[in-house]
This record gives C-alpha cells, structure tokens and sequence, in this order.
C-alpha cells in the first residue's frame, strides 16, 4: 500500500516548542499554526498574490494601546481551530495591504478577528519593535510570508524561525536577511541624531517595496553622486531625493508626511524598473534604469541580473559601498564594503 | 522631610535708606549707564509713567534672559506648550506673567519680590489700556513709581547676571548625566517634595527624553524608569498624560529608543491608560496656550475672544489629554484678572463650559485642579474670587464626589458665599503646591 509523505508531520514537530512557549491558549493545538504558515506561504485571493502580516495575541486592546494613532476593526469571530483560522485569513487578507495587519485574539474557545495598523506617520517606529518585546504584559506572535515558500515566525517571547516549504537547504539564509545590511550602507554617512528615524523609515520602507518587486538592483555609491561605472547607462536625478532631509523634515513637523510618502512610492516604482538603483551613503536616491557591463556568463551562473550584481559586487570598495540583489523569488544576495 | 533643591535667597539688594531714583538705581546692576541717566531723568521730570514703563522693558527683559538659561525647552515644558524647543525665542514663548511666574517657582526670585513686579506689571497695563481720554486725567504717581522702581532693582536688576538658579540647573544635569539608582537618597527626598517638583521633574525628564542622544538619552530614560514608578501614585492626570504624550510623540516621530524606554516605565506603572489615541489633543492644547497667551499678554481684554472663539471652532468634545488645559484657559477667561473680565470672550467660555459635565468637572477638580497654579492663585484676587463662587453656585460643584479634602472644603466655601475661608484655603492649596518654603 502507498505511503504518504508530507512535509506536515515534520512541521507539526518543529514549531511545538515555539508555540508551548508562545503561550497562547489557540496556538496550544500546533495544527493552527501550522495551518496558517501553509496558507501564507502561498495566499492567493481571486488570482492575486497576498502576503497579509498577521499578529495572533492574547490581549488585542492592550496592544492597541500601545500604538497610539492607530485604528482597529473587529470583522468576525470564529472558532478557534483550523477552519477559524482559514475564515480569519479569508476575511482579512484582502483588506491587509498598506499599513493594514491582521490580528486574531484569543477569545476563549473562540477567536476574535480583524484588521489593525499603527500611526499613519510614515516615520513612526516599527510596530514588531513594540508589540514583539519580552515585557509587554501581552503574548504575542506575528506571522509573514517573507518570500514564496517561506514562511516567518516571530514572537514576543523570542522565538523566531524561518520556515521553508521548499527544497532549501536548513542553514540557507532567510530572504531579505541583509535588508538591514543594505539600510546600514544606505545611511552609513547620515549624522547620528538622524539616523533612528531613518532607518525605521527605511527598512519599513524597503521591506514593503521589495516584497512587492519582481526582484531589483541596488548599488550604494561609495562617493557623493553616481559612479562612471553607472552613470553612462541610466536614468540619473537632477535633484537627487534625499531621504534624510525628508525623514528630518517630518519628525520636526516642517512638510507634511505626505511629502515623504510621495517619494516613498516612486523609489518602489524605480524597483519595480528594469536595472540599477542607485543610492550615495548620505541616504539619497541618485538615479535608476541603470546599467552595468556585465560579469563574463562563463563566471557567473545565472541570469543577466545575476551577472550584473557579480559586477556590482566586483566595484563594492572601490566606487562603491555595497550591493544588493533580490532575485524574482524574493530570495536576497548582499556585497559591502564593510561586510 | 522637604527637599530643597532650589530656593529664593534672601533679598536686601536694595537697602530701605536708598528712597530716590538715583540711590535705587544706583543699585540696579543690570542696567547701563545711560538706562540709569534715563530712568533718573524721567523720574525726576515728573514723567513717571515713561520711565517706569522703560524701566520695565528692562526688567522683564533680563528676567526672561535669566530664565532661559534653564533651557528655553524646559520652560515650555513647564508651560504645558507642546510647541516649543530649543531654537525657539524665549520672547516669543513667555508671557510677562508667565515669567514672574515661573521665576517664582524657580526660586529666582521670592514670592514677595513676585508679587511686587506682578503689581507693578498690572499698574503698567492698567494705564497702557486706558483709552485717550482717561488717560490725560490719570497717570501714575511719584509714590508708585518709586515703588515700581524699587520692586524692579530688588527682584531683578539689583542682582549680578546670570546667577539663576544654579542648584536648580545641577538637580537638571544630574537627572541627565547620571543614573539615578531606585535607593538612592535623590529618590526619597523627591517623594517628600512638595508637588510642584514631582511636576517639574517629569517635565525635566519628559524634555530630556525628547531632545537628547546618546549617553544623556539613557540616563534620561534609565532615570525615568526609576522615577516615574515611585511618583506615580501620587502623580496628578496632568503630568500622567504628559508622560502618555511624551510616548505617543516619539512613537510618531520613529524615536525608537525613546518608545522602548518610555513604554518599560509605562508598564511597570500599568499607564497605558494614559496614552492619548491619536495626537489630535495636540490641536486643543495649542488652542488652550493661546488662549492662556492672550490673557497674559497685553491687551488681553481685546485678544481673548478670537483665542477662545479659534478653541470653540475645534468641537465641542474636548479630547480628555487636552482637557486640563483647555478647561485651565478657559477659566481663566471665566475668572478674568483683578480689572475685570473680556466682556467679548464670556459667550464663547460659557459656551464650552455648558459641554463640560459634572464628571469632567469631578475629574479637573481631583486631578488638575490641585496643581493648576494659575486658577487657584486668582482666588487671591476679589473680582475672581467673586466670579468663582458664582461659577461654583451655577454648576452645582458641590455634588462632585471630591478625592482631595482641600479642593472639597474650598468648593464648600464658595458655595456657602464664605470669601475669607475661600481665599484662605486658596492660599492653603498654594502651600500645598509649592511647599512653605517658598514663602520669602
């Protein structure tokens, strides 16, 4: 007689002590989680890719609390079982793009569910950095696609994993792992009063924009404007949109934030452009549609934009602070001169 | 036990022989040659009400100099002004009874020496608002002028510059360059304190949250986690929600070190409560500070009415952070000063105190009112007072359910129309706020 082999059992093995720690009485049946890691890994609505970011608590108005300037709708309840857990997600999924997270409460025998978000502020400070930390009064464990077929697991107890539903290898870095690598080069010469700020707007910023690209290319310039090596082929700023200036601008109340979600939404639109985009170390954006003479194909296996990171990377402490690839299936690569 | 952390010296800058211009001034360290040259001739002309006003232009003028040496920041923390920082001209955030106040409170000048420039401010605004015609038939005397004069050169322009408050500016710096540990004796002594340095030191603390980095940033915010736990029961709403304020701004404003320090203390005292839901309080708060400038300020029974209409316009429902400084100002319209009040502001005031409930009012009397200087030192004056005990009697407050016993018997005062017990109770909140020792 055939047997079944899944990867389910393996699953169900691996995140029980994540979830005996995280203490959430839904989350004692480990089927729960392990429903809603397989429905993110791949969540489709009506043809569409979601990747919806959900936070499963044991007290939702005590977070809320803690995130001044935010909203909260309740849409439902349900059980608190598998098939609540897929209604929570079908409801929600599709309202959770922007600032929009999901939250499902433990009600008992019952799960409330819903959409949140914090301050509109464009700036404000990271919302895992408040609600996933050891002393908050609550439990609270936050669930995200971070790329297909992988699956992050992170809780305010301090367990955190990344589940592959692929055929990586266990010790394979987790996508976007050097996105704070690449906010680090990005700021790297923005004075320190500023860079808090920044960074929390960056990495928010970048997470959101490269999640939602079909994979890009971003080279930080190691000098004030735009290295020969990239400026002969590309699409290069008049008046670069620095970064550092608007954050500051916004913290200090002197343009509207408006102003930074404007520029916001067209570097996501250069990352979702063919070729390069260039940033300098002072956090300004320089240009994009740039290109590079690439690597000889016989050194490099890959495509043309794994060519062109392997040349990127072969400038990295020369005209350039760093580079960074992310392939079409959100997976990342990271060369910097200070790596 | 009372900490003293700060406290007026003993004032004989201006010995009592010294009875003439020229021996007053002589006194006057602060000022020029030629000031002097000027203030004597015009005393001496017979044009009284010219050199005291020069003379108080002077006055007021190394008064607030004084004062922001304390950090122009910190006073608009102190002013409850959410608006202001460093960069900000002190002239611009200070008014004139403001600056008396505050140096009052600082210990830079006693609370006679503060009573005697408020007089002498309040003679200078009684003839500067007189129209034309009442004017050329009054003027100030040579008595007070000479009174003026003195009160001036013995609270302010008698003393050496910058000699503001120096254990005060030590007691700041330490609760910025070092971390003040749970046992330490700072910690016991501050809880002995009498209120207004529970309130000064959350704004020192809250201000120091917000503008430093680095290592002065950690011990604001190790010192705050000390500090606000062992304040906190005896912390009134106000300075709570300052402290709420204080976390919900830097949440906005991406100051994550701040949050996660602001948010550990928060949660060790279960203040979440505290924190406003969105910063739209801001709003009101501003609209209160200008409604308290206009007030303050010359003028002011003109100016009043456009700030209290602009606070009118914003709704009806004042957001609970806003509502102990909105209702402080509009209070102080209500109450007026000791000439009266702006006929043209009254409409607007009783307008928005007709939506104040007996709850809200039960929740500014105990837990605002007690440390609201600004209302409770207008119960010194008659025409407030009068108007206080007609506000009491139409609102009914005698049915709040009272937590603070003082509060209860001076709303019981007003209500029963006893005057003398009323100001004397007022003048007990007083002791109770600031401590006797401010008494000069």
């Amino acid at each position: 007689m055939p047997v079944n082999i899944t990867f389910r059992s393996k699953l169900i093995g691996d995140v029980h002590t994540f979830c005996k720690n995280s203490k959430l009485g839904i989350l004692s049946d480990q089927l729960n989680l392990v429903e809603l890691i397989v429905l993110l890994s791949r969540y489709q609505e009506e043809g569409v890719d979601l990747c919806p970011r959900v936070y499963i608590t044991s007290d939702v108005q005590a977070m809320a609390k803690m995130l001044p300037g935010g909203e909260q709708y309740k849409l439902g309840t349900s059980s608190a079982d598998q098939k609540g857990i897929k209604q929570a997600l079908k409801k929600c999924a599709p309202l959770a793009t922007g600032n929009w997270l999901i939250y499902i409460a433990d009600a008992g025998e019952k799960i409330e569910y819903g959409v949140f978000k914090g301050e509109s502020n464009p700036v404000s400070v990271s919302i895992d950095s408040i609600l996933l930390s050891k002393d908050n009064d609550f439990r609270a464990v936050r669930v995200t696609q971070l790329a297909r077929d992988c699956v992050e697991t992170n809780s305010s107890h301090g367990d955190r994993h990344y589940i592959f539903l692929n055929h990586r290898d266990e010790d394979s870095p987790p996508p976007l792992q050097y996105l704070e690598k690449l906010v680090e080069a990005i700021t790297a010469k923005v004075e320190p009063e500023r860079q808090e700020a920044l960074k929390s707007y960056l990495n928010k910023l970048l997470f959101d924009a490269l999640r939602q690209s079909h994979g890009c290319l971003i080279a930080v310039s190691a000098e004030e404007g735009v290295p020969a090596l990239l400026s002969t082929d590309g699409v290069i700023l008049e008046n670069s949109i620095n970064f550092s200036e608007l954050v500051a601008e916004v913290v200090s109340k002197t343009i509207d934030s408006a102003q930074l979600d404007s520029k916001g939404t067209l570097l996501k639109g250069m990352l979702n452009s063919d070729g390069i985009v260039v940033f300098n170390q002072g956090a300004q954006l320089l240009g994009f549609n740039c290109f590079v003479k690439a690597a000889n194909a016989d050194e490099v296996v890959g495509g043309a934009r794994r060519r062109a990171f392997a040349a990127l990377a072969s400038n990295v402490g020369k005209t350039l602070s760093a580079a960074f690839m992310q392939s079409q299936d959100g997976w990342s690569e990271f060369s910097g001169a200070n790596q | 036990m009372t900490v003293a952390l700060w406290q007026p010296t003993a004032n004989e800058l201006v010995p009592a022989t010294a009875d003439t211009p020229l021996a007053i001034t002589n006194y006057a360290l602060q000022l020029s040659k030629k000031d002097k040259q000027q203030i004597v001739a015009a005393f001496d002309s017979g044009h009284f009400e010219m050199g005291v006003s020069y003379l108080w232009g002077r006055t007021i003028n190394a008064l607030k100099k004084e004062l922001s040496n304390v950090g122009v920041g910190l006073i608009g923390e102190m002013l409850g002004r959410t608006d202001v920082d460093e960069d900000d001209d002190i002239n611009d955030i200070l008014t004139e009874k403001d600056a008396i106040r505050l140096a009052e409170e600082l210990g830079v000048i006693s609370s006679t020496d503060g009573m005697r420039l408020r007089h002498t401010y309040e003679l200078i605004t009684h003839f500067s608002q007189m129209d034309s015609d009442d004017g050329d038939q009054a003027n100030v005397n040579k008595h007070e002028a000479l009174a003026s004069l003195q009160a001036c050169v013995a609270g302010v322009l008698g003393r050496p510059k910058i000699e503001v408050a120096t254990k005060f500016i030590e007691f700041r710096a330490a609760l910025e360059s070092k971390s003040i540990q749970e046992g330490d004796p700072h910690v016991g002594m501050l809880k002995g304190s009498p209120y207004f340095f529970y309130k000064l030191t959350i704004s020192v603390l809250m201000n120091a949250a917000k503008k430093n980095v680095g290592a002065n940033l950690e011990h604001a915010l190790a010192n705050i986690n000390t500090l606000v736990p062992a304040l906190w029961d005896n912390l009134r709403h106000t300075e709570r929600w300052q402290i709420g304020h204080a976390y919900a701004e830097a949440y906005a404003d991406g100051k994550t070190t701040v949050v996660g320090g602001l948010k550990s203390a928060l949660l060790k005292v279960k203040g979440f409560d505290f924190v406003p839901e969105n910063l739209r309080s801001d709003t009101f708060v501003k609209a209160a500070d200008a409604i308290i400038k206009a007030h303050e300020g010359l003028n002011n029974f003109h100016n009043e009415a456009a700030a209290v209409r602009a606070l009118t316009k914003l709704g009806t429902t004042i957001p609970t952070p806003a509502f102990p400084a909105c209702l402080s100002a509009v209070l102080c319209v209500k109450l007026g000063n000791k000439y009266g009040v702006a006929w043209t502001a009254q409409s607007d005031a009783e307008q928005i105190l007709d939506s104040v409930t007996l709850e809200r009012w039960a929740y500014y009397l105990n837990n605002v009112f007690p440390s609201d200087a600004r209302i409770f030192g207008k119960l010194h004056s008659a025409k407030p007072r009068m108007l206080f005990i007609s506000l009491v009697k139409e609102r009914a407050l005698a049915q709040v359910d009272f937590k603070n016993k003082t509060v209860q018997q001076l709303i019981e005062a007003a209500s029963k129309d006893n005057e003398t017990k009323l100001e004397g109770l007022a003048r007990k909140m007083h002791d109770e706020y600031y401590g006797e020792q401010t008494k000069a």
